[in-house]
């Protein structure tokens, strides 16, 4: 049996995808006054990382991880767009880097965190990690399959994908397999 | 004025300080996680203070009880992704005086600062308010000491002596006054009690 074929599907109900798509949405239309295009979510087994991948550890009533991955000139698109100042100074590469970075894991952590406003506070997350880890494969910690939303923002493409499961149901998983 | 400015990331560090570089605040300070802040609060002692709360090493929510001890007056403005309700009341509820979400734009920064620097009441304005009510306290307990030994010292009308011309009778408004003063009521009902000047 392949690794696939051990995968249920997701147990991720349609508010919580609803709330997610609002919440990108909402970093994109607030953060830059462009209101960003958040394309029908769809299951999947496998995906590549793209430049940047901001990822953040979800526990509590939920548990798996929340990752945005995004490529470079968007990231490079919307810290200039915030910060127009970073034109006249003279900021050396290694710096970009550093922001790049910074942005990456900061967008992860506010569309994560925004969605506890629908979640509640009993949806626990982590502080961001970012790696950079372009075209390698991305590996899902959990049992189901990822949902992965395409986002379209000011002419560039980013990917946020959530590989979540119900912790409850985790548990009686758990139990069940133990008991048979 | 002084501002502590407490976020992970540097990118919200910068958007505050931008903000606010060159206005009120004489010094601007920054740290990246709640352990560090709490380490420069306490050299620092500032005014102001924007907090994020999911940070490494010790959270918004721990730094912010650390400095409220060490400087009660401190204006918090907490900044966080986490959008629910008991967050929001949570950080309320430990001292902060204003909660903001991400991502927040800069008018929206600008107005809850102004906010909780308006409404900023010093410590030390507390304090001195507690010392006048306890001084007032004081002087009102021996007045009405006074009073009573004043009035156990009056003799009776058979007890004047031959020639004794009984003064007039005290007004009104004094005797209200006298009342107030025991009782305690506020300085500008008596004000309203006092006689009018003539025109």
């Amino acid at each position: 049996m392949s690794e696939n074929e051990n995968k249920s599907a997701t147990g991720i109900d349609e508010d919580t995808i609803r709330f997610f798509v609002w919440s990108v949405w909402n970093f994109f239309q607030s953060s830059t006054g462009i209101e960003p295009e958040v394309g029908t979510p769809y299951l999947f087994d496998s995906f590549d990382h793209d430049d940047y991948t901001g990822i953040i550890g979800v526990s509590g009533n939920q548990r798996g991880a929340v990752y945005f991955t995004m490529c470079r000139e968007l990231l490079d698109s919307i810290i200039s767009k915030n910060f127009p100042e970073l034109e006249k100074e003279e900021c050396s590469e290694e710096q970009y880097e550093e922001m790049r970075n910074d942005y990456a894991g900061e967008m992860t952590n506010i569309v994560s965190g925004n969605v506890r406003n629908y979640l509640g506070e009993q949806f626990l997350i982590s502080v961001p990690v970012v790696v950079t880890a372009k075209d390698t494969a991305m590996r899902m910690t959990q049992s189901t399959h990822g949902i992965i939303f395409p986002v379209t923002w000011n002419g560039f493409r980013c990917h946020l994908i959530l590989s979540l499961e119900n912790n409850a149901q985790t548990n009686e998983h758990d139990i069940l397999e133990r008991v048979l | 004025m002084k501002l502590l400015i407490v976020d992970d990331s540097a990118m919200i560090r910068r958007s505050i300080n931008t903000a606010y570089k060159g206005s009120l605040f004489t010094q601007i300070e920054t740290a990246a996680d709640g352990l560090l802040a709490v380490t420069i609060f306490k050299q620092l002692l500032p005014d102001v203070v924007t907090l994020d709360i999911t940070m490494p090493h010790m959270d918004g929510l721990a730094a912010m009880s650390q400095m409220l001890e060490i400087k009660p007056d401190t204006a918090i403005l907490v900044i966080s992704a986490l959008a629910d309700h008991h967050t929001a009341i949570e950080s309320l509820a430990r001292g902060a005086h204003q909660f903001i979400c991400k991502p927040f734009t800069a008018e929206e920064l600008r107005e809850a600062l102004d906010d909780i620097i308006k409404n900023r009441v010093p410590a030390t304005v507390e304090k001195q308010d507690t010392e006048v009510d306890a001084e007032l306290k004081k002087t009102m307990a021996q007045l009405t000491t006074a009073s009573t030994q004043v009035t156990q010292k009056v003799p009776s009308p058979e007890e004047y002596p031959s020639g004794y011309v009984q003064p007039p009778a005290v007004p009104e408004a004094a005797k209200a006054a006298f009342d107030a003063v025991k009782s305690q009521r506020p300085l500008t009902e008596l004000h309203s009690l006092s006689p009018k000047p003539k025109a």
